[in-house]
């Protein structure tokens, strides 16, 4: 069986807004290896959302790919068709999302939105479907399963409802779950089950994660590897000791700095000042050249690339270019 | 439920209270009554002074109020003064009229608005949504009046399509389906006239509605659950998405017994609205105020059996 299963290679997603091209993912290009969790890092507006929804076919309408690969399983899916897409789709990647208290329709039952894909993917019966979710929702952790399939989703708590998208998620014993900021939206005993239960269940179903999150903290607890966005690139690349021991870019470097800790007395939390660029204005240069302290002359002129630190760790920095330089593809 | 329907209705008792004693109020303001306008001067002024101590006009205001109120509450609606028959009979004898033309209009909405609103909303700020938006326009800008003036002119004078006024063909004597037919030959005019104005606003509503629920987190849920398209649309956005008319059809069912004055007037239909229309016009007291009570107690209803509706519909409301 082939190592990889995932590989995405020079992706590219641009969006159509008021007559600009707005290049939100500007040639990105991952691994996810089988049963392994991947945790895509960056703060809000690198493209970490758009590609995900790329891998799923799901990028809004003024969107498309306009260069790239997505090897899913030894399938390029970004020349897929729509139906082919529908069958993998909740089949063999699923996904769950940020918010959990919009992410489920109001006005149907849990079961018939739990039911509702198996009966598309695997061909169940009704009876069937709803026998395999009572089995998964108890596997999520709900006692009174059987119950929670006649109620509607304003009747759970946030929490209750990541654990139904969960359920919903892996009931079709996906290859790839692709979990979008999860846990953003709850508070931090919540998060620490919901965390806790995907890491059970991806043991469970060797599942492979791509877990999206702007959160290192998290991630140290959750990811086999790290790839760090900005900008709508990677700039980074790592094994998870690697990159907490020996952050290479001085983006993550501030990404580590602006974690809260419990050990150290903090006067004030870090932040890396300044923000990140809209798609429509990414500097010339190193995109982070505006915000890095680090940023040297050739910065502002040149784009940098990629650099290998050894063992898989990679960086796209100046800092780096006496080393051994990864073409990319 | 059943509980909830009572309460309702009790709780309409006091609001309708006081719409009556303003419709009285309003009614009463209007300088002069029924009986001003005879000036036929061979009426004898001791007739008209006799028929105005007949029908109570000589009392005080409230006075006539309180008469008023204990003979509708008790279920008589009074003589008209105009042509001196029941008021009962009057609405009885027009409120098929009506509703055959409401019911045919909401129809013709509902068939038009739901897929042009669907389709435009499919394809926001192409050439045909932009088209079937400048449509919209125009039909919301369009006075009834003058839009039923245009429609007789055009498909009853011109082309000969439909005739231009009643509700059958006089001395026909068709029977059965022939009938029918011929009803619907006549409905037809008057209730695509209607119908015009409130598919403009329902298209303009459902096309935004529907925009707004393709958005969604949900929506976007099940795509990423494999769901074709079609039933992505079918189940998920649209049943959300047309949820918010049960409460326009609410309003609609109430404003079904206002009937359509300026229509039913410019198409000569004998419906309520041209009986609110003459018995203001003759100031014929007793007939005005029970049509516009009947309006009243009309939208009441229909807002009570628009929230029955939405509670069905809509799991995350309860009665209460
Ligand atoms: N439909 C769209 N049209 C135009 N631009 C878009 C659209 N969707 C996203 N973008 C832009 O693409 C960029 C990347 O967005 P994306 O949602 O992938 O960010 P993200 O890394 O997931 O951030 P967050 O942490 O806020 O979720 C953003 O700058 C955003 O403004
Ligand atoms: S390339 Fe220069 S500006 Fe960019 S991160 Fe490295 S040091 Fe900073
Ligand atoms: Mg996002």
């Amino acid at each position: 069986m082939e190592h990889k299963l995932l590989e995405i290679k020079g992706l590219k997603t641009q969006f159509i807004g008021d007559k600009k091209i707005i290049p939100a993912v500007d040639g990105v290009d991952l691994t996810i290896h089988r049963s392994e969790t991947l945790a895509l890092v960056g703060e809000s507006g690198c493209g970490k959302s758009i590609t995900s929804l790329s891998i799923m076919g799901l990028i809004p309408e003024n969107g498309k790919i306009s260069a790239g690969e997505i090897i899913f399983n030894g399938e390029d899916l970004t020349k897929k068709s729509e139906k082919e897409l529908e069958r993998i789709r909740g089949n063999d990647v699923s996904m769950i999302f940020q918010e959990p208290m919009t992410s489920l329709n109001p006005v149907l039952t849990i079961g018939e939105q739990l039911t509702e894909g198996l009966i598309i993917h695997d061909k169940l019966s009704k009876q069937e479907a709803n026998a395999r979710v009572i089995e998964m929702l108890k596997l999520v952790g709900f006692a009174r399963a059987e119950e929670i399939l006649s109620e509607y989703p304003h009747q759970l708590s946030g929490g209750m409802r990541q654990r139904v998208m969960i359920a919903m998620a892996m009931a079709t014993n996906p290859k790839l779950l692709i979990a979008d900021e999860p846990t953003t939206a709850l508070d931090v005993t919540i998060q620490a089950q919901i965390l806790e239960l995907m890491k059970e269940l991806k043991e469970q179903f060797q599942t492979s994660i791509l877990l999206i999150t702007h959160d290192l903290g998290i991630v140290a607890d959750m990811a086999d590897r790290v790839v760090v966005m900005y900008a709508g690139q990677v700039v980074e690349e790592a094994e998870v000791e690697s990159l907490y021991e020996n952050p290479a870019h001085p983006y993550t470097e501030g990404l580590m700095k602006s974690i809260p800790s419990l050990e150290k007395e903090q006067k004030r939390l870090y932040s890396i000042q300044g923000y990140v660029p809209a798609p429509d204005e990414f500097p010339i240069g190193c995109r982070f050249a505006p915000r890095c302290e680090k940023a040297m002359e050739i910065c502002h002129e040149k784009a940098p690339n990629i650099y290998s630190l050894g063992n898989g760790h990679h960086v796209r920095c100046f800092l780096y270019k006496e080393l051994e330089e990864i073409v990319e593809q | 439920m059943v509980k909830f329907i009572i309460r309702r209705l009790l709780g309409m008792i006091p609001v309708l209270f006081v719409i009556s004693v303003l419709l009285f109020t309003l009614v009463q303001s209007v300088p002069g009554d029924a009986f001003t306008g005879d000036l036929n001067p061979k009426i004898d002024k001791k007739y008209i002074d006799e028929m105005r101590e007949k029908f109570g006009l000589n009392k005080s205001p409230v006075e006539q109020y309180f008469i008023w109120l204990k003979n509708f509450a008790q279920g008589e609606f009074g003589i008209s003064f105009k042509n001196k028959l029941p008021v009962s009979d009057l609405i009885v004898d027009r409120i098929g009229n009506t509703v055959f033309l409401a019911v045919t209009t909401l129809i013709i909405t509902y068939l038009l608005a739901i897929p042009i609103g669907i389709y435009s909303a499919n394809r926001p700020y192409t050439l045909s949504d932009n088209t079937i938006t400048t449509f919209s326009f125009i039909g919301l800008s369009l006075p009834t009046f003058f839009g039923a003036l245009l429609a007789i002119y055009i498909f009853s004078i011109n082309l000969e399509w439909f005739p231009s006024s009643g509700t059958v063909t006089a001395g026909a004597g068709y029977t059965g389906i022939q009938y029918l037919l011929d009803r619907l030959h006549h409905v037809l005019l008057p209730a695509v006239t209607l119908a015009i104005l409130s598919v403009a606003s329902y298209t303009r509503y459902i096309r935004s509605s529907v925009l707004d629920v393709k958005q969604q987190d949900y929506v976007r849920t099940a795509y990423a659950k494999g769901l074709p398209r079609k039933k992505v649309m079918r189940k998920h956005v649209l049943r959300n998405a047309l949820m918010p008319l049960i409460t326009f059809f609410g309003l609609d069912l109430g404003g079904l017994f206002a009937g359509a004055v300026l229509t039913e007037t410019v198409f000569t239909w004998p419906g309520l609205g041209r009986l609110i229309f003459e018995s203001t016009v003759n100031r014929d007291y007793p007939v005005m105020m029970t049509c516009y009570m009947l309006i009243a107690i009309s939208i009441l209803i229909g807002n009570l059996i628009a929230d029955i509706l939405y509670a069905k519909a809509d799991p995350r409301v309860r009665y209460d």
